[in-house]
Formats: C-alpha cells, structure tokens, sequence
C-alpha cells in the first residue's frame, strides 16, 4: 500500500533548480533509503515530504493528506533539543506539542526504555554523547506513534559502533510495520536494511528501485559501493 | 611575518561592505556637521515675521533680522506659520506687535515682540537674544535720550540734544572700533586664550562617533577572523610558524588597515572643522589603532563565541561612550579621583580635546600615560597566543 | 491547550535560565542606572557649573552690576554664579571648588564711557567642555549688549559734554545712566514676550531620557529574543512537521517574549520612571507593549532574510548602534541642531519617543501608533514568506 507518492515534482530556489521532474513512491511498512553526493537534493526531498518546504511544480499525494503531519515523526540532521533541558524535558516538551493522551511519565519511561536511555534521561542533553543525543531525537520523533519515520542522516558524525546501534534500533522500529525514509552517505547501511534505494544524481533521479533490481541491472559490480561510485563518474 | 602580515590584511579587506560602511559614514557625518559644528552652535533658524507695528522702527528692524546670517526669514501668515511650527519645518515665529515704535520712543521695554515656538526648541529659547539684541539698540537710546530730557529738559532744545547724539553715536558707530571681548584666562597653560568658534559639544559627538565606529570595526575584525581560525592554527603550528611571529603579524595586519581607515576620517575632519592639518594625527592614529587592536584581541579571545560578542555589541558600545571620555566627564565618579582614561591605553580624552581646542597633540605624554596599559595587554595577549598554539595539537 | 502549554514552557525555559535572567533584568537594571547618573548632568534643571564672580572695582555701580548678574535668569538656568574672596582664583579652579571665575576688573564701569575695552576676565579649565561651552553662551551673549551700551553711554556723555548748559551735570548723568543702561541688559528680554507652545512637551525633560534609555534596552532584550528564536530552528522545524504552522510558532513565541519583556518593565521601567517622574500611566505600558511587538516583527522579518545566525546578530547590533546614536539616545536630541535632527527622523527611536512625550501629553499621534502597528503586523506577514523563500 502507498503512503505516499511524489509525481513530477520540482523544486526552484531563486531560478536555480534544485531537484527536476522527481517522481517516485514510498509503501507502507518498507525502508526506504535516498542517497547522493553532497547538496544533490536529499535533505530538499525530506523538506517536501515533511511539509518545511512546498515543490515549484508537481504534486505530492498523501494516502490520507489531512491527517498527514499525524502519522510523521522527523528526525533532521542537527538535533532538535534543548541543550539547556534535560532528556526528560525534552521529551516532555514533545509529548505537549504533539497534544498526545495518556500519562506522560509513563510514555516518556516506555520510550525510554524502548530506546534504552532511560536512564540518562535525568542528565543535561549538552552533556549527552553524540549518539545519545541522536538516541533522544528519534525518541521524541517515536512519541506520537507515527506511521512513518523520516530521518535526515540518523548516522552522519558517530563512530561505527553508535552507528550499528542506530541501524539496529531502525530494523527494530520497522519490524512494528513502521515506515522508515532516511538519507545517508554510508552505502553499506542502504545494503544492509533498505527495501528501496534512490540514488539522486544532478537534481534527478539515477535510480530508483529495489536493491536486488540494481545488482541484476549491473552484474559487474560485487559491492554496491562499486556500482554507487560507478554511477556517479559515468 | 610578512606573509602573515599580507594574509590579515586580505582577510580583513575581504569583507567590502562592512568597510566601506565604516569608512564613508564618519565622513559623510563630518560634511554634513561641519557648518552646525563651526558655527556656535545655533545652527540655522528658519522665522517667520508678522509685522502688526507697520512702523519706521518695525521695519529697520526686520531688515536686520533679515541681515543676521543664523537666521532665515519668511513671511506667512500667522496660522500657517503656527503649523510650520508645529510640524517643525520652521523654528519660530516673531509678531512684532502694534505699538512697538511708540513703546520705543518712549522708551518703554515692554509688550514689544512675541516669539512663539516649540517649548522643546532648546535653541529658540536658549539664543532669544539674537532677537533681541537687534532692538535692544533702539530702547538704549530712547531711554538715554528720554532720561536727559525729562531731567534736563528746560536747560536744552530736545531736537538739538537728538539730532548731537545721534551724530556722536553715528560717529561712535563708524569709527574704527573693536568688538567687545572677555579676556579668557585658561588655567592649564595660564595664557590668554580666545575663544573658538566651534559648537564644543557637537564636536566631540562626531569625534565620539568616529572613534566608536573604529573599535566596532576592530571587533567585527577579529571576530571575523578569530571564527575562521579553528582549524588553521593546527596548520600553522605544523608549518613550522613561530607563535609570537604570528601573533605580532596577525596584530600588525590589523592595525595598518584600521590606522589607514582612521587617520583618513581625522585628517579629513581636522582640515574641514579646523582647517589645519597636523602630522602629529597620524601618529596619535598609529597609536590608538594598535592599543585598541590589543584590548579587542583579547576580549575576543576571552569570549570565542561570536554569536555572543555580537550580541555584547551594543553593551560594548554603552560602555565606551559612557566610560571613555567621549561625551562624559563623568563627574558623577569624580571621587575615584581619576585623572586619567578610564579606557586604558587610548588616550581618547587627551586627542578629543586637542581637536577641540586646536592645540597639537602631545603623542609622548599619551604614550607615557597608557605604556603601562599597553605593555599589561601585550603581555596577556602574549599567553593566551602562546597557550592556543600550544593546544593546538590537543 | 497547545498554544497554552507552548507559552508555559517557553516562560519556564527563559525564567529558571540565570543568563537570560541577566538579559532581560540584571544588565537592563545596571543601563538604566548608570546613563541616569551619565545623563543627569545634561538634563538637569540644576546647573552644575560653578562660577565666582570678584569685583575688584568695588562701586556703586559695579555692585548694581554684580546684583543684576546674580539674579539673571537665563544666566542661573545655565551656571551656578556667586561671589567670591579675589585671591588664588587659579587654585580655586585646579581644586575644583568652581569651574571658572569672573573678574570685574578696577575702572570697568567708568572705561564704558571711554569706550576703552576693560574686559571683563574669564579665568575658567580649558578641558572642562561643559564650561566652555556654557561660559561660550554667556559671554557671547554679552557682549553684544556691552558694545551697544558703551556706544550709548558714550554717546550721551559726549552730547552732555558739547552742550553747555550739561556740562556741568555730566558726571551724575553718566553714574545715573549708567546704572540705568545696566539695568537695561539684564531686563533687556522684558519686551520679549515668550509663547512656547506645548503640544510636544520638552525632551529635555527626565521622563524622555528614561524612556529614550527604555528603548534602547527593549532593542536589545528582543534581539537577543529573535538569536534565541534563530538557534532554535531546527526545533521549530519539528514542529512545523507535526502540524504546528510557522505563523502559530512566530505568534506564540511573541506572546511569550512580551510575557517576559513585561516582567522587565514592571521590575525596571515602572519603578525607575515613577521616581523620577511621580507619574505612571497605563496608557505608557500599552504603548511601550507596541514597540516591542513593532520590533519583534522587524527581527522576525531580517531574520527570515538572512539564514547565517551570526550575520543577523551583526545587522540587528548595528542596526541598535545607529538608531540610538542618531535617535536622541547617545546624544540628546535637545541639542540637536536642525540637520542632525533631520537624519534622526530616520530612526525608530525619534519617533518612538516623540510619541511617548505626545502621549504624556495626552495629545497622542494616532497615525504614528497606526503605522506603528500595520509596519509591525507587515513584518509577521513578510517574514512568513521570507521564511517561505528561504526554506
């Protein structure tokens, strides 16, 4: 089932086009993954998706439009908390503005747990560890039970083990039939979870499609890491 | 260092719009105060005159009001002249009123002229005598002349005592005499002294001004140029660069572009106010620009943050224009007892006042003043450079 | 309940924060007090220059003299003037007992006849500006008049002398004129009658500097509110992608900032004005509220248009520097001359503080608070599409 579905859309800033004639779509329950090489259009895309930003031409549809900003959860690439407040608070101020039901102790304690940061929560966010801190931005992002998960580079700045972390904790969000999209520079992480891989290239799309599709399409190549490098330089 | 020197000068020309903005505005400032500031300060009056005497008198009178070069006249009627007023497009409005000759030769200082203005024009209220003073000649005679003759009446002819003093007075009038003048004694120098023709309190509002706008511009500077530092100063240390040749060429490279800027502001003012141009300006500038740069590199250097020093901007500012001499004499913490700058290694006072006062500036005993100052900061410069080059690698 | 639990913990976040508790009430404070004390000489009622006046002639007619300039009003309202032991006038001025001394020196009357300038001297410190330039005032004043009396004392004494049946009368018509012709410069302004008009009650006066000094703090206090703002893009992104539109974000945060800034102007503002002015309008809190929502829409508005933090502090710190410079903050618009305070037209600050002495007045400029108001309101609508452009 499709969730959402990106139809020929562009997107202009001041007469330079940013990302041409896009056009794909996201199913419900699947990973999928962007990727491209730096100022391509990815975090453009996530803009347009989460609603920050409106396409010049082109239509985005929704499964259910008006409920959209309901079932999303976002997690940009710098965090969004408050240094100054604690995980707690933070969490508490989320759990406020999303207007959500329910004892909030007990979702901030359920998605802590879930999280496994439940006991750092208490702490200052400043003196957080880069992965804790992503750890906590994706934890307000879960607070509302959302549908889909948009992710703008979960793992640019961490080391490799905080890294496998996050990719584990994302295989682990969508095996409860959660839809994830995020963006990234780490092939080997599209490799290991992704359902669909995009990969923009030059404001367009090079290609769009499932992670098999690619390696039957170009047999050459062992690795995708290969074909990614291959299809940059052509 | 002399690469260095090249590359802090480039660095801090790069920003062309922030340099030209600080350049051309003190100089535009001074053109356009320079004739407020040499005259004394009454600026130009915009009047307008009513005449409801009709008289001999009245209208001798307009004539020299009409003649005085601080005022322009203009003639309109009353209620529109009351909204000029209002509005502010005219200062003020002078009715001459009905028995203003009759009071006169009777010698009668009363219900001559209404001045109407705004009660906020300080300078209307403050220089009403220059409307008075262009009648006051007229009461003095009548008055000389009345006095006698209503005494002395029956011991002389009256047209004969007129028509005498007048032809001395005329004679006084056209002789070749002097303009009265007080005898300034100042107790500095304990020499005669005249005085200056120059509006003091605005001169020193543009000389504030201009001196301010250089020490926003060396903070700008180095904030500029201490946020694209992170990184470099692991480079530099690699290259083989001493701390201190560094440091002296990053100190250099900022002051020579700051002393080109301000000794061309100063210069410029000192020729088109005081008509005179004085070398001694350049070397004061040298002086004010390195101890200026010093202070500013090690605040800079305290605060890192830029975003937070550009916010201490305008407390900065507050500071400066209250603490350093510029407008203030602060006698309000007269009982420190300070006789110097309370902004150290400056000497902003000392170069405000020769301005103002047309003396020459006295550089040694500016230096001698702030050497301490100055040698204090250079020291503490000197640690925290040596400590941020030592921790680079860290 | 959103909207409520936004401003609740907007306020929370800011209150229980020591540096924006020094922000918005310790610095503001510490502004306040020291421009009132730097400020208080130039705006005072009381002159805080002291004269000595020393008659060395010692006559009749000097002691009129010295009289008339004791009780002089426009002269009173600038120096301080009284009589002093002549002796050791320099020391008096380097110990700071006066600013300057007057001399009448010996035969000063009696050379006004002889149109022999005996001047008057002024012994006075050359680096006190302040007295220079009142002394300056004074003494050009003056000597207009002196010029004119000499010529007509003269005039008489001459004409007494050519006519034989005066002649012998001559000596007491000069005392007698002369002490009539001094009488006459110092109530030479009698025949001047002053109509000052009051619809723009004076800038002079403690109530403009206070609320000149407010403005400038207000100016600060928001801007440091918008780099606030700024920093917290990235969360208010977040909650544009949960539903919460940016219009909403922008409204609520203004809310919650006037929250704050009002707690400012109860705890500072309030006090101080009332002390100095033993007045208090609510009519002056409404509108100060309105400058503040004028100048948090014109930060939303140049912050929309430029992304770099950094550079917005920049513009916003500059933008602070000018208008107060020029504005009639740093330097009173009072002595202003007719060209400066044309190129403080261009700043908030002069019309602002116009406004509030027309409203002290009770003689409101309604199109000034009108533009006030829709200029406000159309910085939220154009920051909303700068925002738009630039996301």
């Amino acid at each position: 089932m499709l969730l959402v579905e990106f139809k020929n859309f562009t997107k202009t800033y001041t007469k330079e086009i940013v990302l041409d004639n896009i056009s794909f779509s996201v199913e419900k329950g699947k990973i999928l993954g962007i990727i491209g090489p730096n100022g391509v259009g990815k975090s453009t895309t996530l803009a347009l998706m989460t609603g920050l930003t409106k396409p010049s031409e082109g239509n985005i549809y929704y499964n259910d439009k008006k409920s959209f900003n309901k079932i999303l959860g976002f997690v940009p690439q710098d965090n969004a908390l408050y240094e100054s407040l604690s995980g707690y608070d933070n969490l508490s101020f989320y759990f406020d503005m999303l207007d959500i039901k329910g004892n909030k102790k007990e979702k901030i304690s359920e998605i802590g747990e879930y999280l496994n940061i439940e006991k750092d929560l208490s702490k200052k966010v400043s003196q957080y560890s880069g992965g804790m801190k992503r750890k906590l931005d994706i934890a307000a992002a879960l607070m509302n039970n959302p549908e889909i998960l948009i992710m703008d580079e979960p793992t640019a700045g961490l080391d490799i083990l905080t890294r496998n972390s996050i990719i584990n904790l994302l295989k682990k969000i969508n095996r409860e039939e959660k839809t994830i999209v995020f963006t990234s520079h780490y092939i080997s992480e599209m490799e290991d979870i992704c359902d669909k891989i995009i990969f923009l290239k030059e404001k367009k799309i090079a290609f769009s499609g499932r992670k098999e599709d690619l390696t039957n399409y170009y047999k050459d190549f062992d690795r995708l890491e290969d074909l990614y490098i291959y299809l940059y330089n052509e | 260092m002399l690469n260095v020197i090249k590359w802090r000068i480039k660095i801090y020309l790069n920003n062309k719009v922030i340099i030209a903005l600080f350049l051309i505005i003190p100089i535009i400032l001074t053109l356009w105060m320079a004739e407020d500031i040499n005259k004394k300060g009454l600026g130009q009056m915009i009047v307008n005159i009513i005449d409801e005497d009709v008289s001999e008198f009245s209208k001798d009178y307009i004539e020299k009001i009409k003649r005085d070069e601080s005022i322009t006249t203009v003639q309109i009627p009353y209620e529109e002249g009351l909204q000029e007023i209002k509005k502010e497009k005219i200062s003020a409005m002078i009715l001459i009123k009905d028995g203003f000759s009759k009071n006169i030769l009777e010698g009668k200082n009363k219900d001559l002229i209404e001045l109407v203005y705004l009660k906020d024009n300080y300078y209307v209220s403050s220089f009403s005598d220059v409307f008075v003073h262009h009648y006051f000649s007229y009461i003095a005679k009548y008055r000389n002349i009345n006095y006698v003759l209503s005494n002395y009446g029956n011991l002389v002819d009256e047209e004969e005592y007129i028509k005498k003093y007048e032809n001395n007075y005329e004679e006084l009038n056209n002789s070749d005499s002097y303009k009265y003048e007080f005898s300034l004694v100042e107790v500095d120098s304990g020499e005669e002294a005249y005085q200056d023709d120059n509006n003091i309190i605005l001169y020193r509002y543009l000389l504030g001004i201009i001196f301010l706008l250089s020490y926003i511009l060396i903070l700008i500077q180095s904030i500029e140029f201490q946020n694209n530092k992170k990184g470099i100063v692991k480079k530099l240390k690699l290259s083989g660069i001493k701390w201190f040749i560094n440091s002296t060429g990053n100190v250099i490279g900022t002051v020579a572009p700051t002393f080109v800027i301000l000794s061309t502001q100063l210069t410029l003012v000192n020729l088109i106010i005081n008509k005179s141009f004085s070398f001694n300006i350049i070397l004061y500038t040298l002086l004010f620009s390195f101890s200026a740069t010093l202070i500013t590199v090690v605040i800079v250097k305290i605060f890192k943050k830029s975003e937070k020093l550009y916010l201490m901007i305008p407390y900065y500012i507050l500071v400066l224009w209250i603490f350093g001499d510029v407008l203030f004499n602060l006698e309000f913490i007269s009982f420190l007892d300070i006789e110097r700058n309370l902004i150290p290694g400056i000497g902003i006072k000392g170069i405000i006042t020769s301005f103002i006062m047309r003396t020459n500036i006295d550089i040694l005993s500016i230096l001698y003043d702030e050497i301490i100052y100055i040698l204090l900061i250079i020291i503490g410069l000197g640690i925290i450079e040596y400590k941020e080059f030592k921790n680079a690698a860290s | 309940m959103q909207n409520a639990k936004l401003i609740v913990f907007e306020l929370k976040k800011n209150l229980f924060n020591s540096k924006n508790i020094a922000v918005l009430i310790v610095l503001p404070l510490l502004v306040v007090v020291l421009f009132n004390f730097a400020f208080k000489d130039l705006v005072d009622d009381k002159p805080i220059i002291k004269i000595g006046l020393i008659d060395e002639e010692d006559t009749s007619t000097s002691r009129y003299l010295v009289e008339q300039l004791l009780k002089d009003e426009d002269i009173s309202n600038l120096i301080n003037i009284e009589t002093v032991e002549g002796n050791k006038e320099i020391e008096k001025i380097k110990n700071k007992e006066y600013n300057g001394i007057f001399k009448i020196p010996v035969n000063f009357t009696s050379n006004l006849i002889n149109m022999k300038n005996t001047p008057i001297e002024i012994i006075y410190n050359k680096n006190d500006p302040l007295t220079s330039y009142a002394l300056d005032v004074v003494t050009d004043s003056f000597s207009l008049y002196i010029e004119e009396v000499q010529k007509h004392i003269s005039s008489t004494y001459y004409t007494t002398k050519e006519l034989n049946n005066l002649n012998q009368y001559t000596e007491k018509i000069n005392n007698n004129i002369s002490l009539i012709m001094i009488g006459e410069v110092f109530n030479r302004k009698l025949g001047l009658l002053k109509n000052e008009l009051e619809d723009i009650p004076s800038t002079s006066s403690p109530a403009y500097l206070i609320i000149m000094i407010e403005i400038l703090i207000l100016s600060f206090t928001t801007l440091f509110f918008m780099y606030k703002y700024k920093e917290e893009k990235k969360i208010n992104d977040k909650l544009k992608t949960i539903g919460i539109k940016s219009w909403r974000i922008k409204i609520l945060k203004t809310i919650s900032y006037m929250i704050l800034i009002n707690l400012q102007i109860v705890l500072v503002f309030i006090p101080i004005f009332y002390y100095l002015t033993k007045t208090f309008e609510i009519e002056k809190i409404i509108f100060l509220n309105l400058i503040v929502f004028f100048m948090l829409g014109m930060w939303f508005f140049i912050s929309s248009l430029i992304k770099k933090s950094e550079n917005f502090i920049l513009l916003g710190s500059l933008i602070i520097i000018f208008s107060n410079l020029f504005g009639g903050t740093l330097f009173p618009i009072v002595l202003m001359t007719y060209r400066l305070k044309f190129l403080s037209k261009f700043t908030i600050n002069y019309w602002f503080g116009k406004e509030f002495l027309l409203l002290s007045n009770e003689n409101a400029d309604y199109s000034i608070l009108l533009i006030t108001a829709i200029l406000a309101l159309a910085f939220y609508f154009l920051s909303e599409r700068g925002d738009e452009l630039n996301a």
